[in-house]
C-alpha cells in the first residue's frame, strides 16, 4: 500500500512537472521606427489657448456659420475668419488645440476633436473663448501622422497623448509574430471637413462633404475611429456623455445628414442609418460599392458619391456615382460617370460642384441625374481644390494653395473674390 | 512518425538495459554484497545517455531526442567532475558541450544520485534561409544550456552500470534575421529566442 501511494506520488508529481514545462518564443526587434513623443495629460488637458492670428500652413477641413470661416490647421487648432465680407475675409484669430481635424459648431458652441479627446468651446466671444467642457478618449486610438516608409513603435498610453513622433532606431522586445505599432492614422489624415463679436445663431454651421462630425440638434454624431460610430449627447453644452456606439464592419470616412437620416461614406460603400431616434441611430440600408474614398452628399433623393483612386483607400477607379434612395432601404445605382480624381462635392439647388483634384472644378446641372455628364455647366481645370462649401451664391474652396472664395451667381463665369494664402512652413 | 521512432529507440535501448542489469557476473561462493563492483570506487567513466525531452511546444516539438556522451572522473566521496558532448534537436540541431557534476548518495553499488549540467548548446541549422526575397540573411545561434536531475544507477557487472533519471532542461536558442526592405536602405534585425523548459526522462549505460 505504501510502495503504491509512493508511485502514485510520484506520477503525480512527474505529470505535473511535464505539465509546467512550457517553452517561451519571444522576438527582439530591432528598426528604425516612429518613437511616440508624448504630452503629459496635464499639460495637454490645459492647452487650450487662443492667439492672435497666424499664417495658414496646412489648412485642414473648413466649417462656415454665420459669415465665419473656421478652418482647421491640421492638427494644431482652427483659424477664425471674419468672412461677413466675402471679398475680403479677416483673419481675427487662432484657436490652438493641439490635435484637432474636425469640428462642428452649434449655437455659440464649437465642437472640436483634440487627439483622443472631444472639446467643447464656448465662442460667444471670439476673443475669450472658454473651453467649457471635454469629453476624454471618445478617440481612443488618435495619433498624428508619422514619417512615411517607417514603421510605428508601441504607444504606452500611459506616458501621456502622442503628440509627434521621431525616427529613431529601437528595440523591443515581443510575443513572437506580433505585430508593431499600431496606429489611427486616418484621424489626422483624412483630407476636409467644412461646415463673439459674433452674433451666433441657433442651429448648426455648414460642413463640406468630407465631414467626419455630424450635428443633429443636440446631439452630434463622430468617427471615432475607422469603424466606431459614436453619439454624443451635447444638450447642455457642458455634460456630454455618448449615448450609443456603433461598431460597423466597414471603414468610415465622412457623415453626411439630411434631416432624419444620417448617410455614412465608407471605403466600400455607403451606409443609411435613421435618426428617428436621435441617440441611437438605427441602421437602415447599405449600398456597396468598389473601394475607394468616398465622401456623400444627397438631397434625399439621390445620393452623390464620387469615388477615388491614389490613396490610402485603396481602389483603381475614379467615379462619380448617382444613387436613388428614394426607397430608403433599397438603395441601388442609377449611373455612374468617370471622372479624374474627385474629392469633395457640394449641391446648391440644381447644381452639382465636384472638385475634380487636378483637373479643376466642375459645375453640372444635375437635372437629369442620368446624363449628368453631358449637363456640364463650366469646368474651371485652373481651381484644383478638395473639397468645398457652395452657401447663398458664395463658393467657398480649400486647396493646396489656399482657400478661394468664388462668386458664382453666374454659373457660366463665376468670379473669384477673394483668396487666403498658405504659407507652407 | 517521430515520436514512433523515438518510442522504438527507447524500447531498445530498456530493453538493452535490462539484458545488461539481469546478467550480473558473480565470482562463485560470494554474495553479491561481497561482489568487489560493489565496493567503493574511484575511477573515469564513460557515460553515454538518451533522453527524452518532453514539454508543451513552441515548435511542435513536444518530445525531443537527446544523445549524450559524457566522461567524469568520480572521487571516493561519490562527487564525479566531468564533460560531455552530444547531439539533440530543439527546434533546431544542436551539439551541447558542458560541465557535468554528480553525486552518488551512495559509494558502492546500486545508488541514487543527482546531477547538474551547464553548457552552451551550438546551433548546427543552416545559415540559409527558406525566403531569400524577404529575408536577407539568417543567423542560426545557440544559448545557454542547463540541466538537473535525479537518477538511480545500477551495477551489475564490475565495469558496467546502467542507469534512470528524471530532470529539468532549460535550453535557450536564437535565430537572427537580418531583413532590409525592398530598397535596401533600412534593416530590421529580428531576433526569435526560445527558451525550452523540458522535462527529462534519461536512460544510460555507464562504463568505468
Amino acid at each position: 500500500m505504501k510502495t503504491l501511494t509512493n508511485l502514485s506520488a510520484v506520477l503525480l508529481f512527474i505529470g505535473a512537472f511535464i505539465t509546467a514545462c512550457e517553452d517561451r518564443t519571444y522576438e527582439r526587434v530591432t528598426y528604425e521606427a516612429n518613437v511616440p513623443v508624448y504630452m503629459s495629460y496635464d499639460e495637454f488637458r490645459g492647452s487650450f489657448l487662443k492667439s492672435e492670428p497666424i499664417e495658414i500652413s496646412q489648412p485642414g477641413k473648413i466649417y462656415f456659420k454665420d459669415g465665419y470661416l473656421f478652418v482647421n490647421e491640421y492638427g494644431k487648432g482652427i483659424h477664425l475668419i471674419d468672412n461677413s465680407d466675402p471679398s475680403n475675409p479677416q483673419k481675427e484669430a487662432f484657436y490652438k488645440i493641439p490635435g484637432n481635424i474636425d469640428m462642428a459648431i452649434r449655437g455659440n458652441i464649437l465642437y472640436a476633436d483634440s487627439y483622443i479627446d472631444l472639446v467643447a468651446i464656448d465662442i460667444s466671444d471670439i476673443d475669450n473663448p472658454e473651453e467649457i467642457e471635454r469629453l476624454e478618449n471618445v478617440f481612443p486610438e488618435a495619433v498624428p501622422e508619422g514619417e512615411k516608409g517607417y514603421a510605428y513603435a508601441r504607444v504606452d498610453s500611459k506616458k501621456g497623448v502622442v503628440v509627434d513622433w521621431e525616427v529613431k532606431t529601437i528595440t523591443e522586445d515581443r510575443e513572437v509574430y506580433q505585430q508593431g505599432g499600431w496606429r489611427f492614422e486616418n484621424m489626422l489624415t483624412s483630407s476636409s471637413m467644412v461646415d463673439s463679436r459674433a452674433s451666433w445663431s441657433a442651429g448648426a454651421g455648414v460642413a463640406g462633404s468630407m465631414a467626419r462630425f455630424m450635428l443633429n440638434e443636440e446631439y452630434l454624431y463622430l468617427i471615432a475611429q475607422p469603424t466606431v460610430l459614436k453619439t454624443v449627447d451635447t444638450e447642455s453644452g457642458n455634460e456630454m456623455q455618448v449615448t450609443d456606439s456603433i461598431e460597423v464592419s466597414r471603414s468610415m470616412e465622412t457623415l453626411f445628414r439630411l434631416g432624419d437620416k444620417l448617410f455614412i461614406g465608407t471605403t466600400t460603400g455607403m451606409l443609411i442609418y435613421s435618426l428617428n431616434s436621435p441617440a441611437e441611430p438605427g441602421y437602415l440600408s447599405s449600398y456597396d460599392h468598389i473601394t475607394a474614398c468616398d465622401p456623400v452628399i444627397t438631397d434625399g433623393e439621390y445620393a452623390y458619391v464620387t469615388l477615388r483612386t491614389g490613396n490610402r483607400c485603396g481602389g483603381n477607379q475614379d467615379l462619380l456615382e448617382v444613387i436613388d434612395i428614394t426607397s430608403i432601404s433599397n438603395p441601388y445605382l442609377l449611373k455612374s460617370y468617370p471622372m479624374f480624381n474627385p474629392h469633395g462635392l457640394g449641391l446648391d439647388g440644381n447644381l452639382l460642384f465636384i472638385c475634380d483634384g487636378e483637373a479643376g472644378l466642375k459645375i453640372y446641372d444635375r437635372d437629369d441625374p442620368l446624363d449628368i455628364i453631358n449637363n456640364k455647366l463650366a469646368h474651371y481645370p485652373d481651381i484644383d481644390a478638395f473639397d468645398l462649401i457652395p452657401v447663398n451664391g458664395i463658393l467657398m474652396l480649400i486647396g493646396d494653395d489656399g482657400i478661394y472664395q468664388y462668386d458664382y451667381s453666374d454659373i457660366l463665369n463665376i468670379e473669384q473674390i477673394s483668396h487666403i494664402v498658405i504659407n507652407e512652413e | 512518425m517521430k515520436n514512433d521512432l523515438i518510442f522504438r529507440m527507447y524500447l531498445t535501448a530498456a530493453g538493452l538495459m535490462i539484458f545488461l542489469s539481469a546478467t550480473p557476473q558473480q565470482n562463485p561462493g560470494t554474495t553479491l554484497q561481497e561482489n568487489q563492483f560493489n565496493k567503493p570506487r574511484y575511477a573515469y567513466f564513460i557515460h553515454p545517455t538518451l533522453s527524452n525531452l518532453a514539454g508543451k511546444s513552441a515548435n511542435d516539438e513536444p518530445n525531443s531526442l537527446s544523445i549524450h556522451l559524457l566522461s567524469a572522473y568520480k572521487f571516493m566521496n561519490g562527487l564525479s567532475v566531468g564533460a560531455g558532448s552530444g547531439i539533440e534537436h530543439l527546434g533546431k540541431p544542436m551539439l551541447p558541450a558542458y560541465g557535468y557534476l554528480r553525486y552518488d548518495l551512495r559509494t558502492a553499488g546500486t545508488t541514487p544520485y543527482v546531477w547538474i549540467k551547464a553548457g552552451y548548446g551550438f546551433s548546427l541549422e543552416s545559415e540559409d534561409t527558406d525566403d531569400p526575397w524577404y529575408i536577407s540573411y539568417r543567423e542560426s545561434k545557440g544559448g545557454m544550456l542547463f540541466n538537473a536531475g535525479i537518477g538511480i544507477a545500477l551495477f551489475s557487472r564490475k565495469n558496467l552500470g546502467v542507469n534512470m533519471g528524471v530532470g529539468y532542461r532549460y535550453h535557450k536558442v536564437s535565430t537572427t534575421y537580418h531583413e532590409t526592405s525592398w530598397g535596401g536602405e533600412e534593416e530590421t534585425i529580428r531576433q526569435v529566442f526560445t527558451e525550452f523548459n523540458r522535462f527529462e526522462l534519461q536512460i544510460g549505460v555507464v562504463f568505468r
